[in-house]
């Protein structure tokens, strides 16, 4: 599903800081677990998988397709339609609703509409499943501005966004890291049902070990990701 | 496309108060813009609807400008007059429908005084052929009546019946008053907001008569002729200052301005009124210029201050950007959103600016009329108009691309991994 061979990646501009990866992959259906530090490469190995940058050299292959071999824009749109994201926090659009949030892929992703048609009937009636499965009233949030709920209920409407029309990924970087401990696992359990249910592979990345249990693969970065000062020939 | 749309107008939403001063401020920079334009093309208009239905002006020989100043607006002063022969040799021209002499040079209050004949109220025309209206009385009868513009009788405070004394010459304090033959008020026009409003109009005989007994500026010493007495003498002017001239035949406009114009018994000029109000127009053109740059600067400071709160803002953005291509927004969606952002206000700022330019001339028109004379039309906008305003939206959309493309080249630095 995810495959990553001898990829080497500069930021241009930052001198400092250079992203090598040799091999990388998770199988289809898989919950896999990244650990690492902050300044371990999470964030590069994300924009990586998620095709927000191209590596200088070597292959990142997700689901079937190369993407490095695809256009900024095809990138772009591939994202869109393979792939849904959780971030720490502040995932919501603070001035749209929590549905007009929740149903932002679908606008990109013609595929994913089709999709959350076929399973709600409405993307609007499947945005509101999608928010009653992970623990929200739809019926009184969904119409709200995003800003007013609390951190909590928006890493819920994030994960609703992130499954809306059943993405073959969901990728999800320190998602319960702005959580307390009993809603941390409140929502790793709505999350790990959710994405079992529509059959798509998880990448969670955490400093926080503890959770491992949880999960199918756990992977230190510091394992197939090394850091190095960024060669010259790389910028 | 829509779903662009609605973020910028809900992101606008949410920022109401910076969002609403900026369309504010850009509503009164096309307000002052559309409300120079419109007082421009009124006055334009106003100034060459001061005379119409009149081919020629003829007076001593002299530039265009000069002879419609004095002739029609009552500025200056003619070099020179016309002999009465030659003015009833022009009036037996085949080609002339009608003609009427105007005599200039003396005033009332620093109103100038104009003697005529009564068919000047019949031919004297303006703003698309309109004619001369009475207000009260009617055209001078007697050898001393006097008919007042609306100006006049307004700011002297003038009615029917009241007597006026003229002043020889043209000062507002000239001590010369040909105060032994007072005139008597025999009628008021209606307002033209023309300079017919500022002329005391008096008979040719009566300026005649009035200068019996002068000579060279003063009164000829021990010899004074009353009122009564004037009245048995023979008032044929020696000379009048200027004519308007009406043709039978349009056609034969330049055959009779050429044939004045080289009148072998004295130097003479005619001119066409419509030639000369457009070369007066252009030497006043260089104000007209001056207040459009002025709003256009007005214009673009708003726009700047448009782009500098959108600017601003996207600091704050960068969060929001990040999500957007995360969900799989293409860069040059972001820009397309903080562009639409940017034509949204502008737009928003010029429908309130025209509203307002509207609502101000409804209320101010009939005080500006009775002020300053100046008939503002409550047309729509007329196609100039609409260009300027179209041209206004654009330079808002062009200037938002400024911002925008900030936001283009943060999005693609960021990614997803902002820090905030």
């Amino acid at each position: 599903m995810i495959q990553l061979e001898n990829v080497r990646f500069a930021w241009p501009g930052r001198h400092a800081f250079a992203l090598s990866v040799e091999r990388f992959a998770v199988e289809a259906g898989q919950k896999l677990l990244l650990v690492g530090p902050s300044g371990s490469g999470k964030s590069t190995l994300l924009s990586l998988i998620s095709g927000i940058v191209v590596p200088a050299s070597g292959r990142v292959r997700i689901v079937d397709t190369d993407l490095s071999a695809l256009g900024g824009a095809a990138r772009d749109a591939f994202r869109a339609a393979h792939l849904g994201i959780i971030f720490q926090m502040f995932n919501l659009v603070p001035y749209l609703s929590v549905l007009d949030n929740v149903l932002l892929p679908i606008s990109f992703a013609p595929a994913r509409r089709a999709r959350a048609l076929a399973s709600g009937g409405t993307v609007a009636g499947e945005a509101r499943r999608l928010l009653e499965h992970l623990g929200l009233d739809a019926e009184r949030v969904a119409s709200q501005p995003a800003a007013t709920l609390s951190v909590g209920q928006q890493q819920r409407a994030a994960a609703a966004r992130a499954l809306i029309g059943t993405p073959e990924i969901v990728i999800a970087d320190e998602p319960t890291s702005a959580l307390d401990r009993d809603r941390q696992e409140d929502f790793l359990s709505l999350l790990f049902g959710e994405v079992a249910r529509v059959g798509a592979t998880l990448v969670m990345v955490s400093h926080d070990q503890s959770l491992a249990p949880q999960f199918d693969a756990v992977v230190e970065i510091a394992a197939i990701a090394r850091i190095a000062p960024g060669a010259p020939g790389l910028q | 496309m829509t779903l662009v749309l609605r973020i910028a107008r809900k992101s606008l939403a949410n920022r109401w108060s910076t969002a609403l001063l900026t369309v504010l401020s850009i509503a009164l920079s096309v307000m002052l813009l559309l409300g120079v334009e419109k007082v421009r093309t009124s006055a334009r208009a106003s100034f060459s609807d001061t005379i119409s239905d009149t081919d020629l002006i003829v007076g001593a020989r002299s530039g265009a400008v000069q002879l419609l100043l004095y002739a029609v607006f009552r500025i200056g002063n003619a070099t020179a007059n016309i002999s009465w022969q030659t003015f009833e040799d022009l009036a037996a021209q085949p080609e002339v429908a009608w003609i009427v002499p105007l005599s200039l040079g003396d005033s009332h209050h620093g109103f100038r005084v104009l003697g005529t004949t009564p068919d000047y109220f019949e031919h004297y025309r303006y703003r698309h052929g309109q004619g001369l209206r009475f207000e009260a009385g009617a055209r001078f009868a007697d050898l001393f009546d006097a008919v007042l513009g609306a100006d006049i009788a307004q700011a002297l405070g003038y009615q029917l019946g009241d007597p006026i004394v003229v002043a020889h010459g043209l000062g507002d304090t000239s001590f010369a008053l040909h105060d032994d033959k007072p005139f008597r008020v025999a009628g008021i026009l209606a307002k033209t907001g023309t300079p017919v409003d500022r002329t005391v109009h008096v008979g040719l005989a009566a300026i005649e008569a009035i200068h019996v007994d002068w000579q060279s500026g003063a009164r000829i010493p021990g010899q004074t002729v009353s009122g009564e007495q004037v009245r048995q003498m023979d008032l044929q002017p020696q000379a009048i200052t200027a004519a308007l001239i009406g043709l039978k035949s349009r056609l034969d406009t330049f055959k009779l301005q050429r044939f004045i114009n080289e009148y072998p018994e004295e130097p003479l000029s005619a001119i066409l009124p419509g030639v000369a109000l457009q070369e007066l127009w252009s030497l006043i053109g260089v104000a007209e210029s001056a207040l459009g740059a002025i709003s256009v600067m007005v214009v673009i400071t708003a726009l700047l201050g448009m782009v500098t709160m959108i600017l601003s803002s996207l600091n704050e953005r960068r969060r929001e950007m990040a999500i957007l291509r995360s969900v799989g927004a293409r860069p040059r969606t972001i820009l397309g959103l903080l562009v639409t952002e940017a034509g949204m206000l502008t737009a928003a700022g010029v429908a309130a600016g025209v509203v307002l330019v509207y609502a101000l001339l409804i209320v101010l028109r009939p005080l500006i009329d009775a002020r300053f004379g100046l008939y503002i039309d409550l047309r729509p906008p007329e196609a100039r108009e609409l260009a300027m305003l179209a041209i206004v939206v654009v330079a808002g959309v062009g200037a938002g691309l400024l911002p925008a493309l900030r936001a283009y080249r943060l999005s693609l630095a960021d990614g997803m991994t902002v820090r905030t």
